[in-house]
């Protein structure tokens, strides 16, 4: 009852011209190993003989070559001996060459991170939730960017470039893919399936582990360049310097997602921080001594204002707002 | 060395398996022997022996991704990612299909997820957010790559002719909005409505159909 699948049924079907019933038939034959060869065989066929367009294929091979060499950087390319290529590629010629490759490579370089990566961006004040291709689901915090490859990612990578503060929940993948998160501070912390909190902003970069598992790595020659973190663990880098310590709530340093901000003993100079990173406040404490005051518990606020109001009642002190400019000062009686 | 690409240029050129189109059983079977001098370059000449793969098969690769993701640039992207690996990976190794199989297959692949992509990335968080996500769901019937390309093209043939021009400049070509804009003569705000208008019906088409397979990874079984 089953008709042969030949190559002009293919190419009836490859062009859209088989009914339903061939392609059910289609589909049955096709599940069977031994014939997956045919069957991509009278696809390149079909395809060469209706192209869409016509590709530039040399050019194609040259961007190859020089993707080769640019790998092995040290090892002459072996460009096929053509004797009228030869002697065009005389010495002089060779650094013109050499300088209009280094030219087309930095200009592609440069589009590159257009062309490849998305980036998530919140503005001050913001906090959105993505999910990502792969499944795993980042939040970020006021004033933060993520920068996540367009194409494959999940798929052979699963790198990402943080700058400012994130929570991520991280999926585990069918084929143990790796997610990285790297920071502008030469820090990668590797995931291995887990919700943890990354912080990398102009002066530090802190991490706090949730669940699971994840390795920070340094590059070589900084001491500790690997490290496993368990879950509340904290680690926290400034420069060289890098830190581990537990803590014994880790859900706390997620807070902000909820809006919610938690101070244990901060002094006011480090929340006038936090303005500046979250909202973009520029803030001004007018008398020295109020900058050591600290605040303790959990406030939420939805926006800069509910947050200045929270401090200032809860350090007696006066917060006065003007446009981007905060004053913090000691309340006149 | 010189030898191996000297020995292959005599049979490289435009070669397809010449199976017997009337015999598939036997055609299917076969141990692709077009390949062989590929093969031999590969294992003695890696880089050699991706180019050849590339004279033979990247603009099948481009063209028929292209009909999938509809972006030239895109397309030769996608397949370009595919030879790169193929030889930093040293697929060639391990693969037992011919190379044509796996350029190919990886090629549907790739497109396929990069259009699920583009179709769900401009949705809202609550849509998208589901846990059955996984990047390896794929289309579990071959057909089925083929529906998806084929809607592809009959969602472009259902714009107005003006609107599919100034798209395929853009989508296609790559064109800027201003260079489609001189080139047709017209404002550059005309272009971006025609586009947003154009891409915004064929995302409609396609989610129609596609949408909770797409976005699942649930292909229901046959």
């Amino acid at each position: 009852m089953n008709f042969p699948i030949t190559k002009e049924l293919l190419s009836d079907y490859f062009g859209g011209h088989a009914s339903a019933l061939q392609k059910r038939q289609i589909d049955e034959w096709a599940t069977k190993p031994e014939n997956e060869e045919f069957f991509y065989a009278c696809l390149v066929e079909w395809e060469l003989q209706h192209p869409q367009y016509a590709v530039d294929v040399p050019a194609a091979i040259e961007q190859y070559r020089r993707f080769v060499a640019n790998r092995s950087q040290n090892e002459p390319v072996i460009l096929p001996a053509e004797p009228a290529i030869a002697r065009f590629w005389s010495p002089g010629l060779r650094w013109y060459g050499a300088a209009s490759v280094v030219l087309l490579l930095l200009v592609g370089w440069l589009l590159r991170s257009e062309i490849r990566y998305q980036t998530y961006a919140t503005r001050p004040g913001e906090i959105r939730s993505w999910v990502l291709d792969d499944g795993s689901r980042v939040t970020l915090n006021a004033n933060s960017s993520l920068r996540v490859p367009r194409i494959g990612f999940g798929n052979y990578s699963r790198e990402v470039r943080l700058t400012g503060e994130a929570e991520f929940s991280v999926t585990h993948t069918r084929n143990d893919q790796q997610f990285v998160v790297k920071t502008d501070q030469s820090l990668d912390v590797v995931v291995l399936g887990t919700e943890f909190t990354v912080y990398s902003r102009a002066q530090r970069t802190q991490i706090v582990l949730n669940r699971g598992k994840i390795r920070i790595q340094r590059p070589t020659g900084k001491p500790a360049n690997q490290l496993t973190l368990l879950p509340g663990d904290q680690i926290t880098v400034d420069g060289d310097q890098l830190q581990r310590r537990h803590v014994t709530d880790p859900e706390q340093y997620a807070a902000w997602k909820d809006h919610r901000f938690v101070f244990d003993a901060t002094p006011l100079s480090q929340i006038a921080k936090l303005l500046k990173e979250n909202y973009g406040l520029t803030v001004e404490i007018a008398e020295p001594e109020i900058a050591q005051w600290t605040v303790s518990g959990s406030f939420t606020a939805t926006n800069a204002n509910e947050l200045l109001q929270s401090l200032s009642k809860a350090l007696d002190v006066q917060a006065v707002r003007r446009g981007n400019k905060v004053t913090f000062s000691a309340r006149t009686e | 060395m010189g030898q191996a690409s000297t020995s292959f240029q005599q049979s490289d050129g435009p070669v397809l398996p010449h199976s017997d189109p009337d015999d598939p059983q036997a055609a299917g079977a076969m141990p692709s022997d077009d390949e062989f001098f590929i093969r031999k370059t590969l294992e003695q000449e890696p880089e050699r022996g991706v180019e050849l793969l590339y004279s033979r098969y990247f603009q099948p690769l481009c063209t028929h991704t292209v009909r999938f993701v509809g972006s030239r640039e895109v397309a030769e992207d996608l397949v370009s990612e595919i030879f790169y690996q193929f030889y930093t990976e040293q697929i060639f190794q391990k693969i037992t299909s011919s190379y044509r199989a796996y350029l190919f297959k990886t090629a549907r692949n790739r497109a396929y997820n990069y259009l699920r992509w583009e179709l769900s990335r401009k949705m809202p968080l609550e849509e998208t957010d589901h846990p059955n996500w996984q990047e390896s769901q794929l289309p579990d019937a071959i057909t089925q790559y083929e529906e998806l390309y084929q809607d592809v093209e009959k969602a472009l043939n259902t714009l107005p002719i003006q609107r599919r021009k100034i798209y395929l400049l853009h989508q296609f070509e790559g064109k800027r909005f201003k260079e489609i804009a001189g080139e047709l003569q017209i404002s550059v705000r005309t272009v971006e409505v025609q586009i947003y208008r154009a891409s915004k019906a064929i995302r409609q088409l396609l989610k129609e159909k596609w949408l909770i397979s797409i976005l699942f990874g649930l292909f229901l079984p046959k």
